[in-house]
């Protein structure tokens, strides 16, 4: 499969998948950008992309959001990989620098979402099994819940307390440590 | 009738949020501190079940630690000490964690976290303890305080004195396939003329399972340990530096093994310490100008050692050496910043720095001065080490296994009317009843009845 010549290498990044979201639109991507979504590279393994990939469980509206971050990871990734050989170089080196911040200034720009959309974002990521963006959108959940006592939690995700106030007393008893 | 209208559809604040499958509940949840899980076990009866659970615990292990960000345990006393440890990390500030009270003695830190627990120990003899900073969470080992196999009773015209031990090594590791940790101490009685090790013995103690401790059924090879070299886990085996070569414990089959060290290997104060998930080593003193090697074993099989650095501290500007002149340091781990390597450094005043792989002009990273800790006094001894979070539990304690049997718990009731000397005698008669009888409530029981 090792292709040689770099005419083969620009055919095979210039080959293109064709994305099709729950509301039938339909994403022309490149197979780099696609291939971050570990469901869609079994996919293309397997050979059963031609004709589109069917994605009933993304909407458009989050499908592009959800291609907008695989392309920006991906051309990140061909990066990291090209300047690897010259890692000494401290040209590369500030390269690299510059853009690891730009990076992370564009997680930080794209997290900047209504909590529906985070939440979805998180079911797309989830279903596609793209890491990255499950580690990203789920640590911005953990981060917003992680000084809430139990009663906000309830109230903020409509969680119905079933334990009885016996019950209750005797978890927060085994876990003190946490109430400290 | 008329005036009650029809459940209009609700714009609170809950209602945009979509319902998540449990798989992305667990994977968010396991983002979160430990501290945060313990308080949302009681939000409801499923998110109980689901943070208590072996899975979740596990989870939470490798999501909430991420290898990039090195977090530290300090267990420094400090000018404003407030009975706690603490922790910090590369950015963030200094965080309180569980009180230190569970010592007479200052809390060192033994080993670096084993699926969050550390094995500590307390200066002055104040005894080992297995704890996991994150929960508070901590157990006493039985017979650490002064030791039994170290504590010299010799008689005159004794034929056959019992054996004597003058050191004594310890290493914390988990046995994957049956879900065990294991504390390993490695004893050993030396020539005091030419410090050759004349005897050696191995103990196991298993966290959860039983409450003494049982040699191990292979004796340990003829080698001299010491307690400030402690062992370091790593890839299912305990390695154990001693002087002229490194033993290895298999923590699954309780086998020996040994491990040369690198050709350019000086005895005097080396240390070893895991770096970059390898096994590694560090010699040079610590508080002088000599040059201070950190060598790492790339290839195991081969026993093919790399130097990682060689830091010579002449070349560092001299208020940076005045400020990490320490009697101890060591590293700490590896991280990734500004497009390089660098490895990050503790002394025994708390205090963290790092340096290139070419080891000139160190960069602090922390001192304790202007935190909740304040000032240290420099020590010989480790003031820090890693930390993880992490849910796992230390195991029931000393009592709660030996009661956990019902003929050991109806034993204790039987021994516990009968003479000192007589239960003395029956100490003897197995370990699980000398584990019963040497718990302070067994004592306190006979004392009570007497």
């Amino acid at each position: 499969m090792a292709s040689a010549g770099s005419g083969d290498e620009k055919a095979a990044a210039a080959a293109m998948i064709t994305l099709i979201s729950s509301d039938n639109e339909k994403f022309e991507v490149t197979e780099a950008t696609a291939t971050l979504s570990q469901t869609i590279r079994h996919m293309i393994e397997d050979g059963c992309t031609d004709g589109g990939v069917p994605l009933p469980n993304v909407t458009s509206k989050i499908l592009a959001r959800v291609i907008e971050y695989c392309k920006k990871h991906a051309t990140a990734a061909a990066g990291e990989e090209g300047s690897s050989s010259s890692f000494s170089d401290a040209a590369f080196l500030e390269v690299d620098r510059a853009f690891l911040e730009e990076l992370e200034e564009f997680d930080d720009a794209f997290l900047e979402v209504d909590r529906a959309t985070l939440f979805d974002l998180i079911l797309a990521a989830n279903y596609l099994d793209i890491k990255g963006l499950l580690n990203l959108t789920c640590q911005k959940v953990a981060d917003s819940v992680k000084g809430k006592t139990p009663e906000q939690i309830r109230e903020m995700y409509n969680i119905v307390n079933d334990l009885t106030p016996e019950e209750e007393a005797e978890i927060r008893r085994e876990t003190q440590w946490a109430f400290e | 009738m008329a005036e009650v209208a029809p459940p209009a559809p609700t714009v609170d604040s809950n209602q945009d949020a979509p319902v998540l499958l449990p798989e992305v509940i667990t994977e968010i949840l396991a983002r979160l501190p430990a501290k945060s899980v313990g308080r949302f076990r009681c939000v409801s009866r499923a998110w109980c079940a689901m943070l208590s659970g072996d899975y979740f615990v596990d989870l939470h292990l490798r999501r909430a630690n991420r290898p990039d960000h090195p977090r530290l345990l300090l267990t420094a006393v400090g000018s404003d000490y407030d009975d706690h440890l603490h922790s910090w990390r590369l950015g963030g500030a200094v965080e309180k964690l569980m009180a230190d009270d569970f010592s007479d003695g200052i809390i060192v830190p033994v080993t670096k976290p084993c699926r969050g627990l550390v094995l500590v120990r307390g200066t002055g003899n104040a005894g080992y303890f297995v704890c996991n900073p994150s929960t508070g969470d901590v157990l006493a080992l039985p017979d650490t305080e002064g030791s039994m196999k170290m504590t010299s009773r010799h008689k005159l015209f004794q034929p056959h004195p019992p054996p004597f031990f003058s050191e004594v090594s310890y290493g914390l590791g988990y046995c994957t396939m049956r879900k065990e940790f294991k504390v390993v101490r490695l004893f050993c009685d030396h020539e005091f003329e030419t410090g050759i090790a004349q005897s050696t013995n191995c103990e196991v103690f298993i966290l959860d399972r039983a409450a003494y401790w049982r040699p191990t059924a292979e004796q340990p090879p003829l080698q001299r340990v010491e307690e400030k070299k402690p062992a370091v886990f790593l890839n299912g085996y305990l390695h154990f530096l001693c002087h002229g070569g490194i033993i290895t414990f298999s923590i699954s089959g309780e086998t020996f093994g040994s491990l040369p060290p690198p050709s350019a290997f000086k005895d005097a104060a080396s240390a070893m310490i895991e770096l970059d998930r390898c096994l590694s080593l560090c010699y040079g003193k610590p508080d002088t100008e000599d040059l201070y090697h950190v060598l790492v074993l790339r290839d195991y099989k081969e026993a093919r050692w790399e130097t990682l650095c060689c830091i010579d501290r002449t070349t560092w500007p001299e208020s940076e050496r005045m400020l990490l002149d320490s009697l101890w340091m060591a590293p700490l781990g590896i991280y990734h910043s500004d497009g390089g390597q660098k490895i990050m450094f503790g002394t025994g005043a708390c205090k963290v720095f790092a340096v290139d792989v070419d080891g000139n002009a160190p960069q602090i990273l922390f001192t304790p001065d202007d935190t909740i800790i304040g000032s240290c006094e420099d020590d010989n001894i480790p003031a820090l080490g890693l930390y993880e979070e992490s849910l796992v539990p230390v195991g029931r304690s000393l009592e709660e296994i030996i009661s956990s049997s019902p003929t050991a718990e109806a034993w204790f009731d039987i021994l516990k009317w009968l003479p000192a000397r007589s239960v003395l005698e029956l100490s003897l008669v197995c370990r699980e009843w000398r584990a019963m009888i040497m718990t302070d409530h067994f004592i306190h029981m006979l004392f009570m009845q007497t």
